[in-house]
């Protein structure tokens, strides 16, 4: 009989956390919040599928233009005012190129996928030297490059060892991280890299669906976002950038989406309005200066530049 | 019954307590790690009635290619395909660069079967698509056969798996223009197919793998870069515009030999240019059941019933054709 009464105690609070997290979770649908933006101006002369964008020093506007095998180069009012490389294995030319980075000096750095190996450009175009891309014996294949801030350092992400590689400016091999898998600073298809103020290096990590964050001598601090369609979530994340606030912006090239963090990585917008999200066709290449944000569009072959609201 | 209650009050907690977002059992993570990576509904946060994902999804969204399952759609090939973890941009490069998508297999094609299913699928509209020729589900691994390493449903090599579908090419195989031919120039080992047809590699007629003559009616520059010895070769007047089968079958009834005709672009169409193909097919030098004497002409006319000729030329071509190409006028 006690036994009874004391199941009876227990059945009705049970029932009642039962519907009152039922009505919880119904009510509190993970909202998405959005932060509006408007297009200010749009790059597309001839584009054929472009992967990434970059900012000069002077305000010029790199986007690698791969299915044409170079690198189109746009002033600060869209003009197209120039064009890096041609198809091809010579000095100064381009196989299949996915990611650029620009050094603070104007120099423009090419991932050369196809020849395996980095071009490096000057701030006006002209061709300065190659650096061939090895770490033990192995010949890697570049997908992005990010210079430091003082010039001296190259970070790599490299598609066929999984790794970040690291070179000297003249390129010589420094140090590498990572490897093929799913464990904390292991990588699948490591692809856009950013640096932060700190120097640190924010690596996309395309099949884990994540971004991880090492210090320059590779040791991981941060790692967020998983597979999923949720806030905070990727499916196919591409592009990365960084605003001087220190927000990271990741692209998701599946979705169409683009998603705002804060440093520590917790979600903070989804690009929107009214809590629809934008949808962009193909988003890629992402670069941030100012309140603008640029995002390369690979399969309609234009890269957007958005003015950004003003972020809290 | 109060057990009962109690374990389904449990049971209902744990699954309320326990939100979407946290990491699901094991089994559903590899699941959703081999799967979800293409099929996107696997994902929890895109299914169900009450998900609210960043960007909502459908199973069987409506592609120009028809409708099917959305793990096979050009889009969901290109999220990998793009540069950053396979490189297979030329395919997208200028709008799509390949097979023709989104067709029909014609009452020529007879796809076969594999286990009581068709070993090259359409989608679900009937129609071919990426997935007709490849397929995820093939593991690729270091020294993998070819068809393993691109995903294919059957080898290229020989011309596998193009005869696959394309029997009626297959007579090609070991005739002069196929590997070996003495005009052959710069012939690598691509298979019997490869070495004039690129499926992604070419923005060119008839996805055409080589360099093209000069020619003024655009089907003809194929044939040109190695027929090239004649420097003012015979064409027929580029201005005539003549119809397709397709157009004469429907005005006239039955016609029995097909001579395709080509837009200024090379491509067969509904009304268009006569070029070398529209008499010549070079795929049937050996088919099966032609007559001796048209063996090694690859005239496509076996007989001459209402040849496309005597529509402009009269019933005179008919005779004037004959002639010309019986083996005793010949000789």
């Amino acid at each position: 009989m006690t036994s009874k009464r004391k199941l009876n105690q227990v059945k009705v609070p049970a029932m009642l956390v039962c519907a009152a997290l039922i009505l919880c979770r119904v009510v509190m649908a993970q909202d998405i919040v959005t932060t509006a933006h408007k297009t200010s101006m749009e790059l597309g002369a001839a584009l054929s599928m472009p992967s990434d964008v970059g900012i000069g020093k002077d305000g010029r506007i790199y986007v690698v233009d791969g299915g044409n095998h170079q690198v189109a180069v746009f002033d600060d009012l869209g003009a197209r005012v120039a064009t890096l490389g041609a198809r091809g294995s010579e000095e100064g030319q381009l196989e299949s190129p996915v990611g650029l980075g620009v050094s603070r000096k104007g120099e423009v750095y090419v991932a050369d996928k196809g020849n395996q190996r980095l071009q490096v450009f000057s701030a006006d175009g002209r061709f300065r030297r190659e650096i061939a891309l090895q770490e033990n014996g192995e010949e890697a294949d570049p997908v992005d490059v990010a210079v430091s801030a003082n010039g001296k350092e190259l970070y790599v992400s490299v598609n066929n060892s999984h790794r970040i590689l690291v070179f000297s400016a003249e390129g010589k091999y420094l140090r590498g991280w990572g490897g093929e898998g799913e464990d904390p600073g292991m990588f699948r298809y490591p692809a856009t890299i950013a640096l932060d103020e700190d120097g640190n290096v924010l690596v996309v990590d395309v099949l884990n669906q994540r971004v991880q964050k090492f210090d320059p001598e590779g040791n991981l601090l941060l790692s967020f976002g998983k597979m999923g369609g949720k806030p905070g979530t990727f499916f196919r994340p591409k592009g990365i950038a960084l605003d001087s606030a220190g927000r990271i912006y990741v692209s998701d090239s599946y979705l169409g989406a683009i998603q705002v963090f804060d440093a520590a990585g917790e979600p903070l917008y989804v690009l929107g309005e009214g809590g629809e999200t934008t949808v962009f066709d193909t988003p890629v290449g992402l670069a941030a200066d100012g309140s603008r944000l640029l995002v390369v569009q690979m399969l309609v072959g234009n890269v957007l530049v958005l003015e950004m609201e003003p972020l809290p | 019954m109060s057990h009962i209650r109690i374990v389904l009050s449990v049971l209902c907690v744990a699954l309320v307590v326990v939100p979407s977002s946290n990491p699901p059992l094991a089994e559903e993570a590899a699941d959703m790690f081999e799967c979800g990576v293409c099929h996107v509904l696997r994902i929890r946060d895109f299914k169900g009635r009450r998900a609210n994902p960043i960007v909502p999804v459908v199973e069987y969204p409506e592609e120009p290619t028809g409708t099917q399952d959305i793990a096979s759609t050009s889009g969901m090939c290109l999220s990998c395909h793009d540069g950053f973890v396979e490189d297979s941009r030329d395919i997208w490069k200028d709008g799509y660069r390949g097979h023709r998508l989104g067709i029909v297999p014609s009452e020529h094609i007879s796809v076969p079967e594999l286990g009581g299913s068709p070993e090259f699928p359409m989608n679900d509209d009937g129609k071919m698509y990426c997935g007709t020729c490849h397929s995820a589900h093939l593991n690729e691994s270091e020294g993998a056969p070819e068809k393993v390493n691109l995903f294919m449903r059957a080898s290229s090599a020989g011309g596998q798996i193009c005869q696959a579908c394309h029997q009626d090419k297959a007579a090609i195989a070991d005739s002069v223009h196929d590997k070996g031919s003495r005009r052959s120039k710069d012939f690598e080992a691509r298979g019997t197919c490869g070495y004039c047809h690129a499926p992604h590699a070419s923005d060119k007629p008839l996805m055409w793998a080589r360099e093209q003559g000069q020619a003024t009616i655009a089907v003809n520059t194929l044939c040109r870069d190695c027929h090239d010895d004649d420097p003012d070769p015979a064409e027929h007047p580029a201005d005539v515009i003549a119809w397709s089968q397709q157009v004469r079958k429907s005005i006239r009834g039955n016609s029995a030999a097909e001579m395709p005709v080509f837009n200024e672009q090379g491509h067969a169409a509904r009304v268009g240019q006569i070029g070398c193909p529209t008499c010549h097919n070079l795929h049937q030098e050996r088919a099966d059941g032609r007559p001796e004497h048209l063996q090694g002409l690859f005239l496509r006319m076996p007989e001459l019933v209402q040849p496309l000729c005597a529509d402009c030329h009269g019933p005179d071509s008919i005779f004037l054709y004959k002639f010309f190409h019986s083996p005793a006028s010949r000789r």
